[in-house]
């Protein structure tokens, strides 16, 4: 049978054809043609400093990242020093976004398992950083605060206390996160040996981010290729043994007890002094390729300027974009109840409108169903097995 | 930034030209962890190869750029020996071909066909060259990101 | 304010469908943070039960790019009268950032007939709640 579903949800628009045999996935293949706009093209005739605000919207859950990617990389091409305050806040900011996207990922996933309580108070802790973000830059999720040569608002002394009192608190509340993924018997049921794939399976995929980090592999472009001010900051790259999704839940969660400390660390170290240069010429020719870590793994920008100081070439490589192929092979051999869990584990970035299609392989009849059906198939199916949460 | 004594890179740049001296055309070491490789079509397969086994790299992305002359292909390998190495070749305009590497990185899979989608690259052997960025109703034969493309107001893009 | 306004509202308590056409994700988040205990959009109508076969307001994120065209008229189609429209954000409103990039159809309207426009880039889970309350409106006086 031929099911198509009609995602709709807090996801991309992603569309999955998923051969079946029986109850077990046989292969998957997907469409993620939705949400290509042209931005590559589009940034090409602006200039450079409009550019920022396109940038910025590639991906709404990670804007932080591209703009910060971005201006890097034409600070790299001017051989622009930015001042060290300004990296701070950067830094702050990137983290601060670190932690709203794993929360709300968590959130997901728990809605994704019919764990309300989770998705519901994951959302409500992700508000006390939705409104640090607020308070530093004016915006919740767009921040434009990235220009060439820093940053364009700056942290008082009065933020400083409010940020370091709501990261206590945020502290004290993620222990609930810790003490689930370490003792809840329902979660570890539903999350260990699904969506396995092994270190060497990772490796030869070329998977990065938690999903990697899930897998046992230490990368993290923080301390692979250290950019802002992550070679001076104390904190440790989380990495898991288990490889599966319980193994990438894990990581996830200890990875915002890492941010905590992070921004607690910067802001107590605040160096005093401008948090902008201003220079005055255009951007000179040149390539760059920069690198960012952003909340769902290596962020990849290549930034070619022609001799009139616009962009010539401008290629953005997203971590979902590498993990996809991670995803086709972790759901062979798994129900199709697995599959908004597997899928969920790598974190994508994508808005929802997503389409799966299942083909059982015996019968060439399509069934279509939407993600929501085929979540609350997949809750139903592991309630029948005695997972469940109140 | 870091301001290193670039002698890992170094280090990494003497053993590629120790061991493939005749498959490149020139090496670049442009800053720390930014190592630039120029070599021609044919020898391209012969030094990914090299890459992934000798120098424990991965692969980051395939990028595609049109040069109004030619088409410019990098990819970009990251070495264990924390360093990236990008490998450039040049395309023909008027026949941009070149074999694929999936057998070599299975995620290039992807990357070959967004630059396939966008830019008309052939990959050879490739093993399921379709669409991937670009709607199913978009016209044969357009390939938005080259220079010399105009959105012609006439023709259905889809939609 | 009225008074009691949710007495009012729980009478019609419609089923809103999230529909993304190719944004940035960014309004998505906010509609998502939207059904946190803090903002509470469910007091206005059920988001998380809504199928295009049951769905009284269409909330539609995105600057349309041309594959979603014709899913998202597919599921204007199955919506059952009287629908309302909501095109939340810059981009689903005119194309903001987007407007004018070759895969996208700079807004809404270009594509669906729109009744409730929210500004905002992306706008804030309020802004997105006061947009459903006055869909909420345009739904009951659709229905008399």
């Amino acid at each position: 049978m031929v099911v198509g579903i009609h995602l709709t949800g807090l996801k991309e628009p992603v569309s999955f054809k998923v051969k079946v045999d029986g109850e077990k996935i046989v292969s998957m293949d997907l469409d993620i043609s939705y949400n290509h706009r042209g931005i590559e093209k589009g940034v090409e005739q602006k200039t450079l400093n409009k550019s920022i605000h396109l940038i910025e919207r590639i991906c709404g859950i990670c804007s932080q990242s591209h703009t910060t990617n971005f201006c890097k990389g034409i600070e790299e091409i001017m051989k622009i020093t930015v001042p060290k305050r300004a990296q701070f806040i950067r830094v702050i900011m990137g983290e601060l976004e670190r932690i709203s996207s794993h929360l709300l990922w968590l959130g997901l996933t728990g809605y994704e398992i019919g764990f309300n309580k989770l998705f519901m108070r994951a959302l409500s802790d992700r508000e006390i950083v939705q409104d640090l973000r607020e308070i530093i830059s004016g915006a919740r999720v767009t921040h434009a605060i990235n220009k060439f040569g820093g940053v364009r608002r700056d942290i008082t002394d009065e933020m400083k206390k409010k940020i370091l009192n709501d990261i206590k608190i945020l502290g004290k509340k993620i222990e609930y996160y810790t003490d689930l993924i370490e003792i809840e018997k329902n979660l570890k049921k539903r999350m260990k040996g699904i969506g396995y794939l092994s270190r060497e399976k990772i490796k030869h995929l070329n998977s990065v981010g938690p999903t990697a980090r899930g897998s046992g592999i230490k990368i993290d472009v923080r301390k692979d290729d250290p950019y802002l001010v992550y070679d001076e900051i104390p904190f440790k790259v989380i990495v898991s043994n288990k490889c599966d999704v319980y193994g990438r839940t894990y990581v996830r969660i200890y990875e915002i007890v890492e941010s905590v400390k992070i921004i607690k660390y910067c802001i107590e170290n605040l160096p005093k002094g401008s948090i902008s240069i201003n220079f005055e010429e255009k951007v000179k020719l040149g390539e760059v390729i920069s690198l960012y870590e952003a909340p769902r793994g290596e962020l990849f920008h290549y930034i070619k300027i022609n001799d009139k100081s616009m962009i010539d070439r401008f290629h953005v490589r997203t971590p979902t974009f590498s993990n996809w192929t991670s995803v086709i092979e972790a759901i062979k051999g798994m129900d199709v109840a697995d599959i908004p869990i597997v899928i969920e584990s790598i974190d994508p970035c994508l808005s929802c409108t997503a389409r799966t299609t299942i083909v059982d392989t015996e019968d060439k009849h399509l069934k279509t169903m939407t993600w929501e059906e085929l979540s609350k198939y997949s809750v139903r199916w592991y309630k029948e097995k005695g997972i469940w949460w109140d | 930034m870091n301001n290193s004594t670039l002698k890992n890179e170094r280090k990494i740049v003497d053993k590629i030209k120790k061991d493939l001296d005749d498959l490149i055309n020139q090496i670049e070491l442009k800053r720390s962890k930014r190592i630039f490789l120029i070599t021609k079509r044919e020898n391209l397969k012969k030094i990914l190869d090299y890459l992934k086994n000798k120098m424990n790299c991965r692969m980051n992305a395939i990028t595609c750029s049109d040069n109004l002359n030619e088409f410019e292909l990098i990819y970009h390998l990251w070495s264990g020996m924390k360093s990236m190495i990008s490998t450039k070749i040049k395309l023909p305009r008027d026949k941009p071909e070149i074999e694929s590497v999936t057998d070599i990185f299975p995620v290039a899979n992807l990357f070959e066909r967004e630059v396939h989608d966008l830019f008309g690259v052939e990959f050879l052997g490739h093993p399921d060259l379709k669409r991937i960025m670009l709607n199913e109703d978009w016209p044969e034969g357009e390939y938005p990101l080259r220079k010399d493309w105009i959105k012609n107001e006439k023709k259905n893009y889809g939609g | 304010m009225t008074k009691n306004p949710s007495k009012n509202i729980r009478k019609t308590s419609p089923f809103i469908l999230h529909f993304n056409s190719g944004g940035c994700n960014g309004c998505d988040i906010e509609i998502a943070a939207s059904l946190s205990p803090k903002f509470n959009i469910e007091k206005y109508g059920n988001l998380l039960e809504a199928s295009p076969q049951n769905a009284n307001i269409l909330l539609t994120v995105g600057p349309v790019t041309l594959k979603q065209v014709k899913r998202l008229k597919e599921t204007y189609n199955q919506m059952p009268e009287p629908k309302c429209v909501i095109s939340v954000g810059s981009c689903t409103s005119t194309g903001g950032v987007f407007k004018g990039l070759y895969n996208v159809k700079d807004g809404l309207d270009n594509v669906i007939p729109v009744d409730v426009y929210i500004a905002g880039c992306p706008p804030r889970p309020d802004e997105i709640i006061d947009g459903v309350k006055k869909a909420v409106e345009i739904l009951k006086s659709k229905r008399k």
